[in-house]
């Protein structure tokens, strides 16, 4: 589901810009600071468009080959405007715009250079990391990381920005200013009903988003569940109760987050083993239900007292919908937090509970739309009860069970949720293995088959965890015979340029030379790569190196950033460094090779120094 | 003919619900460092310096670099009212991200603290004035700040690793926090990404206590 995907990281992405936008938190580096390349008789011009408030330093724009990086190239620059603050000493600053020029005689025998820049915010009083880009003097075309794409994931810390009054300039100091909160009553009725529809909005999308996934097969257990076919108004009357008690739990998440004047809290004060043991318990309850173990039937007492009057069709089913749906949105749902924390920051700012609880409540209504439209029209395509409902009901059975183990594995180990996993597996096999003796269908051999790619996984789950909760499966062979030890590598995992550099300065610290290798889990050569790492003579030459591994498994601004630091085309790469060396590096390795190669390269580092 | 459509719809359904759910799981726990980027961990790491009223109602973190002028600027404002309020704890991030040689200032500054001066090397870095300040002249301003430069070279070497750890922690918070440069602050629950002056120092400090006190 590529759509539903790209739909959510949209919804994540606006989401966010929103949040930015009402925080005021400084844009990043490559947003303010945008350079353009125009080739030129006498070479190749540069020029720098600067946001309005933020300044480039001269004596940090620096120009280098590619690959591999040597002396600066010169870059010719105009006289900047002198800042002559004392605190700042004295350096010339570009505003607005910079146009620089390398003259084509310095460029003569590169194909590819590094400009590197750097500036400051006046407005927010920062000063940015350097940026740099990498030109390709071929085409002119600019390559280059943004500085590592963080602003994303501000949602996850637990700090709020502090209210502008304060932060404003640090000129005007603690200015406050009180002209707003006086609106007219109309324009508030408009900001309310667009805040309402917009939240709505946001539910609607989001339920679109894997993010709802959980609620899906709990609600079809629900519908599944009841004997009689289901009419329409008695579909309706089930989602309705179901979305309704989901929204209600949302609109009090929305009460405390505007109440506490903090987002998160009561999504985390849930996310306890306690909270999450009770709602897997109560999905493994229903679960079994739907087995045909029992029937769930809450005291009639205590249904009456809550429902009043009393109706056809028994309420035990109204109140599971209520339960479960009131439940499951608060446990079930857990990868909506971040974006249903941005709707919270939004209203724990404003600190209006009635607002908040309207707004969330919305949220959750349109989180519910698509579950009501199945509601009201899905008993209408399921045909009349009858031996298949049993096996969907069983089916249903096992993917609640499915969900118990997800929600409750956030709070169990590694190796414990793999062997609940398996274990279910485990179940679906004997079930289906069971079908396919007991049944005389016509498809009792697909059963058998699906019978044994279950047991296949399960049997792989179970195994995998037999050891300890590093999932190094083997180890259990420990407990029989006594296997040589394996030194352990202290490899130190990178994905950041800034992450990068400090492994670099703390080996030229250590004085090491230093094994930079790029791996991505996706990459099957690297695979090979790994294999040649692992041997032993390799290992034990590499006992002098220090050894960072940068991963760009992840396909984003960051991964991007360290392939570009080193123009890497891709991982299996390893480069070299020598214990002397910059911070260039004095051999570079493309692709997976062997082992011979990789030594013989391994010594002609150590021996350059 | 309904019957056979709507058997394989929820069959679909069936598959697409269960598979999503079994690849979830399995993508979750991709950031090891999780408690490294938690609020305890950005307010009370052990490791990192502190200065101001150790029992202190409010907590001050400071995210800063040995070649920011913002930083260098606002630093005495933020002294001034650590001293005049008296109640605020301050924890300095050595967040090295501007130069190679901020660096380098960061490793001496957290080696100094071995001997405890990282207070003495941390004023003599910031209190040279300018934006690109090389490493030598950063180590002649923690020589003269009465730092004993052989055991600061010798602390280097034997708590590199603890030192880069560190600083890799600070680098993953400021990162969790999503900050774009430096000097950022967090004052009691606030996150601030502006250098401000004393009276902004303490108007937020101020909203922090209040905010506090409400909850």
């Amino acid at each position: 589901m590529p759509g539903i995907l790209r739909l959510s990281i949209a919804l994540f992405v606006l989401l966010g810009s929103l949040a930015t936008v009402r925080a005021e938190t400084p844009p990043p580096a490559d947003q303010v600071f945008r350079l353009r390349v125009a080739r030129e008789d006498s070479g190749v011009k540069l020029v720098w468009t600067i946001a309005p408030g933020n300044y480039l330093y001269r004596a940090m724009i620096v120009a280098k080959n590619a690959m591999p990086p040597g002396a600066p190239i010169a870059v010719r620059t105009p006289a900047g405007e002198p800042k002559d603050d004392p605190d700042f000493g004295p350096q010339e600053v570009y505003r607005d715009t910079l146009q620089a020029e390398i003259a084509s005689v310095d460029l003569q025998g590169h194909h590819e250079i590094v400009v590197t820049y750097q500036g400051c915010a006046e407005k927010y009083q920062i000063c940015y990391p350097p940026v740099s880009k990498t030109i390709d003097l071929q085409t002119l075309a600019i390559a280059g990381p943004t500085v590592a794409d963080v602003g994303s994931s501000g949602g996850r810390s637990s700090f709020v920005d502090a209210p502008q009054d304060v932060t404003g300039d640090a000129d005007r100091g603690g200015s406050t200013d009180a002209s707003q909160g006086s609106a007219a009553d109309l324009s508030y009725w408009i900001t309310l009903g667009g805040m309402l529809a917009s939240f709505f909005g946001f539910g609607v999308l989001l339920s679109f988003s894997p993010c709802t996934f959980p609620l899906v097969p709990i609600f079809f257990g629900l519908m599944a569940r009841s004997q009689e076919r289901l009419s329409f108004g008695r579909g309706i009357v089930l989602a309705a109760t179901f979305v309704g008690a989901s929204a209600s739990a949302y609109s009090m998440l929305g009460a405390f987050a505007a109440w506490s004047g903090s987002s998160a809290n009561l999504q985390i004060l849930l996310q306890t083993p306690i909270a999450l043991g009770v709602m897997s318990a109560v999905l493994v309850v229903l679960a079994l239900s739907m087995f045909g173990l029992f029937e769930i039937q809450l005291p009639a007492g205590f249904v009456n007292r809550i429902s009043g009057a009393a109706s056809r069709g028994g309420r035990g089913p109204l109140a599971a919908a209520a339960v479960l749906g009131f439940g499951s949105a608060l446990l079930a749902g857990p990868c909506v937090t971040p974006p249903l924390a941005t709707a919270l920051l939004s209203v724990a700012r404003t600190g209006d509970v009635a607002r908040g609880m309207a707004a969330l409540f919305l949220f959750g209504v349109g989180m519910g739309v698509p579950l009501l439209v199945f509601g009201a029209l899905g008993p209408r395509f399921l045909p009349k009860p009858g031996k298949w409902l049993v096996r969907v009901r069983h089916a249903f059975g096992f993917i609640l069970l499915g969900v118990a183990v997800s929600i409750f594995s956030r709070v169990l180990s590694q190796q414990l949720t793999l062997q609940l996993w398996g274990a279910l597996a485990m179940g679906v096999a004997v079930y289906l293995g069971t079908q396919f003796l007991m049944a005389h269908m016509s498809g009792r051999f697909v059963s058998m088959g699906f019978a044994t790619v279950a047991m296949l996984i399960g049997s792989v789950l179970l195994i995998g965890s037999a050891g300890d909760d590093n999932l190094t499966a083997t180890h259990i062979l420990d407990r029989f015979i006594l296997r040589e030890s394996e030194p352990a590598d202290s490899v130190r995992t990178v994905r950041s340029i800034s992450a990068l550099d400090l492994e670099l300065a703390a080996a030229r610290t250590e004085n090491k030379p230093i094994m930079l290798d790029f791996s991505a889990d996706w990459c099957v050569e690297c695979k090979a790569m790994d294999a040649v790492l692992r041997r032993p003579d390799v290992r034990q030459r590499l006992q002098g190196f220090r050894m960072v591994r940068a991963d760009v498994t992840a396909v984003d601004a960051a991964s991007r950033a360290l392939m570009e630091r080193f123009e890497i085309v891709g991982p299996p790469t390893v480069l070299l460094f020598g214990r002397k060396g910059g911070s260039d590096p004095t051999t570079r390795i493309v692709g997976a090779v062997d082992a011979n190669a990789l030594l013989a390269k391994l010594s002609t580092v150590v021996t350059a120094d | 003919m309904l019957q056979r459509i709507s058997r394989r719809t929820l069959a679909q359904i069936l598959v697409v619900a269960g598979a999503r759910y079994l690849i979830a799981p399995a993508r979750a726990d991709d950031n090891p460092s999780e408690t490294d980027v938690s609020r305890e961990a950005i307010l009370r790491d052990p490791a990192t310096p502190t200065t101001g009223n150790p029992k202190g109602d409010l907590t001050i973190v400071v995210f800063f670099d040995y070649n920011c002028p913002y930083c260098k600027q606002s630093e005495p404002e933020l002294m001034r009212l650590v001293k005049t309020d008296g109640r605020i704890r301050l924890v300095y991030k050595d967040w090295p991200i501007l130069t190679e040689a901020s660096i380098k200032g960061a490793q001496w500054a957290l080696a100094a603290k071995y001997q405890g001066r990282y207070d003495e090397a941390h004023f003599a870095m910031m209190a040279i004035p300018g934006a690109k300040i090389p490493a030598e002249r950063m180590r002649e301003a923690i020589a003269k700040a009465g730092v004993d430069m052989d055991r600061l070279d010798a602390d280097l070497q034997t708590h590199a690793g603890e030192i880069t750890a560190l600083l890799r922690r600070n680098l993953a918070q400021a990162d969790s926090l999503g900050l774009q440069g430096t000097p950022a602050y967090i004052v009691g629950q606030y996150r601030v990404t502006s250098a401000l002056n004393y009276e902004g120092f303490k108007h937020v400090a101020a909203d922090a206590r209040a905010h506090a006190a409400k909850n």
